[in-house]
């Protein structure tokens, strides 16, 4: 945030020189517009210029910050100034909306985040819908939490309106008797916790031939989803329905997620320019999965969640990120993608895995899953396979004693990762500050020239991590000796022959004295030790608490 | 397409509302914003810097400048710097910031806070 004391000293001012005044009141209420509707209501206490501004702002956003999730409480006096407040915040909204309706002004937006319990609410509900639209309202977001009564019906008029452009609306029912259903500026449209079913659903699409944007969640009653002629499609996000079939016919349809637990069909085909893909899925099988990606001609970036697939096979002259998660029973993967930059997996060290992999990739993550075993030689092979990348990410260690790789492997494997210039690893646990030579020890074994190495550990208050980063730079190899045993494997020499500076940064929360000094001391000790000729080693700490 | 107005203000002699030295600053800014439209981070620098060369009298020319060229982006842009320099600040606050004065009467005031009383809460200390 900016000290504004320091940019203005307006506080010192001897004549404080009144200029916004000078700008009209559209352009205040556009300023106004990026306000919490909070202090956009408290706008109109700024002076009498200002009371009225504030009415007729074409941005209403009543969210969550407005409204308490509590009506009631045991202390009796808190509870009717509860009630109160809840009473006024009513009596702001109505007003707004009836100012524009009176002045026939434009609603640009309106937002709304209610609780319904009585009948009482549903009517003055279904009235500023009303207004809403009288108002041409373009984006209409309405999000319901309901206590005892049923979901709010979603009045008929809401999907007749022709102004609308964004619809968003959580926690209601539709109706089947919506058949004439006319959205006709509608381009964004997003569901979720709506009771509906497949007939209204397809109406809904039907109705809105603009449509560019779909998201469809948690919609109960919905099972089968076949949408053809969607020219104008290009997002859709289909989550926790339920569905039994999915079928899509959407020809600028470039991005896709679904995520369905339940055993559904699913048929892509059609949608020839899909670039983004990503599948949840619990019944992928492997033939699907190679009849499917292999239909996707201009398939830039896919991931996929499936516990079925055993074998895969992907051949692609356009994918450039492949991510596969999750996918329990993986024994072979051949990846035949001379485009691909990006490659994430996590699974399994048990998996066979073949890469067309001339290219060097500019990003590699291997998450390892839980419980995570100790290194053996196939992880390690994994590991060596994923590492012709600039940047290698490791993740889902628990302890900082599991990224340390024993000495028996050390001794008899080549390391993995020597083309790797940027390893990032990622910690659950916070560590114990005497063992971070062991760490750095066994991460530089694993990736021997590193220009940047990145410890990360995840914390429970923000920012969320601690890091201490390692930048490393390198001078000219002097070697003593023909063979040193420490690079033995390796096409060049290791960083104990030819490491100059180092610099250690530290971004902690709270970080200690006690535990940064010694930290500063076992690295000093280390580097100093196994890097006979360096130059330089710099320890810097960033607190951030 | 934007600047068609510019051309106009230019051969408009009898403009006073907008000086040449507002205009400076506008009309660099489309090249800039287009190049650092996508890196947020930056934008909250350049943000902090404009406000730190600009006083809001300042944002105010620049707002009615923007707002005659019709240059949405850069108009939503000072709007926005604006909003941010009081976000969640109390009315005394604000008040201060514009160079405001209440001409309210006393009643009226207290009034008005009361009809207000849900929205004054979650507010930063000055």
């Amino acid at each position: 945030m900016v000290d504004m004391e320091e940019g203005f000293n307006f506080m010192e001012k001897e004549h404080k020189i009144d200029m916004i005044s000078e700008l009209p009141d559209t352009l205040l209420q556009q300023i106004l517009c990026f306000l919490p509707i909070k202090q956009v209501v408290q706008s109109g206490m700024l002076s009498r210029r200002w009371k009225h501004v504030w009415h007729t702002i074409p941005v209403l956003e009543f969210d969550r910050t407005c409204f308490e999730p509590k009506l009631w409480c045991r202390d009796r006096k808190k509870t009717c100034q509860i009630q109160r407040k809840r009473v006024e915040l009513y009596h702001c909204v109505e007003q707004n909306l009836l100012s524009h309706c009176r002045e026939g002004l434009k609603i640009n937006k309106f937002t709304l985040f209610m609780k319904l319990s009585t009948r009482k609410s549903v009517s003055r509900l279904d009235r500023w819908i009303d207004y809403a639209i009288k108002g041409d309202i373009e984006e209409l977001n309405l999000e319901f939490y309901r206590s005892l009564c049923k979901r709010y019906l979603l009045p008929q008029r809401v999907l007749l309106a022709k102004s609308i452009t964004v619809l968003t609306v959580h926690g209601c029912r539709l109706e089947s008797r919506y058949f004439d259903i006319n959205l006709s500026s509608l381009k964004k449209l997003s569901l979720s916790e709506v009771h509906t079913n497949d007939q209204i659903i397809h109406n809904l699409v039907a109705g809105c031939p603009l449509i560019e944007d779909m998201r469809l969640e948690s919609c109960y009653g919905m099972k089968n989803i076949h949408f053809s002629a969607l020219s104008k499609l290009m997002a859709i996000n289909l989550r926790y329905n339920v569905l039994e079939k999915v079928e899509l016919e959407a020809s600028n349809l470039y991005d896709a997620y679904i995520q369905e637990n339940k055993a559904c069909e699913i048929n892509l085909i059609h949608c020839k320019n899909l670039k983004k893909l990503e599948l949840h899925t619990e019944c992928m099988t492997d033939e699907w999965f190679h009849y499917h990606i292999s239909q996707l001609a201009h398939i830039e970036k896919l991931i996929i969640h499936c516990k079925m697939l055993g074998k895969i096979k992907i051949s692609s002259q356009s994918l450039k990120a492949l991510f596969l998660l999750k996918c329990d029973k993986l024994v072979e993967v051949k990846i035949d993608t001379p485009k691909l930059c990006l490659l994430s997996y996590c699974g399994h060290s048990k998996i066979s895995l073949s890469l067309n992999a001339s290219v060097y990739f500019s990003e590699a993550c291997y998450q390892m899953v839980r419980p995570v075993d100790h290194w053996d030689v196939q992880k390690i092979e994994l590991l060596s396979k994923l590492s012709n990348s600039k940047l290698l990410y490791l993740t889902s260690f628990y302890i900082a004693k599991d990224v340390v790789v024993p000495k028996e492997l050390r001794d008899t494997l080549p390391s993995p990762s020597y083309n790797v210039k940027q390893l990032k690893v990622a910690i659950s646990q916070p560590w114990n500050g005497h063992e971070i030579d062991r760490l750095v020890d066994s991460l530089l074994w694993i990736s021997p020239l590193p220009e940047i190495v990145v410890i990360t550990y995840w914390i429970n208050v923000k920012p969320w991590k601690d890091t201490t980063s390692f930048k490393f730079s390198y001078k000219k190899p002097i070697l003593d000796e023909e063979n040193p045993s420490c690079c033995k494997f390796l096409p060049n020499p290791c960083w104990g022959h030819c490491l100059k500076t180092v610099t250690v940064e530290n971004i902690k929360v709270r970080a200690d004295e006690e535990t940064l000094k010694a930290e500063k001391e076992t690295l000093e000790k280390y580097f100093y030790e196994n890097a006979k000729f360096l130059e330089s080693f710099r320890f810097l700490c960033g607190g951030v608490g | 397409m934007k600047f068609c107005t510019v051309k106009q203000y230019f051969d408009d002699e009898n403009n006073n509302n907008v000086t040449n030295g507002i205009a400076t600053t506008v009309i660099p800014l489309p090249n800039k914003h287009l190049k650092i439209k996508a890196n947020n981070k930056e934008m909250e620098q350049y943000e902090q810097e404009l406000l730190r060369n600009v006083m809001p009298q300042e944002l105010t020319k620049l707002i009615l400048a923007a707002n005659y060229l019709n240059f949405k982006e850069a108009l939503d842009f000072f709007c926005r710097t604006v909003a941010n320099a009081i976000q969640n600040k109390s009315v005394d606050y604000v008040r201060k910031f514009f160079g405001l004065e209440s001409d309210f009467e006393p009643g009226e005031e207290e009034k008005l806070c009361k009809e207000f009383a849900w929205s004054f809460e979650g507010v930063d200390e000055d």
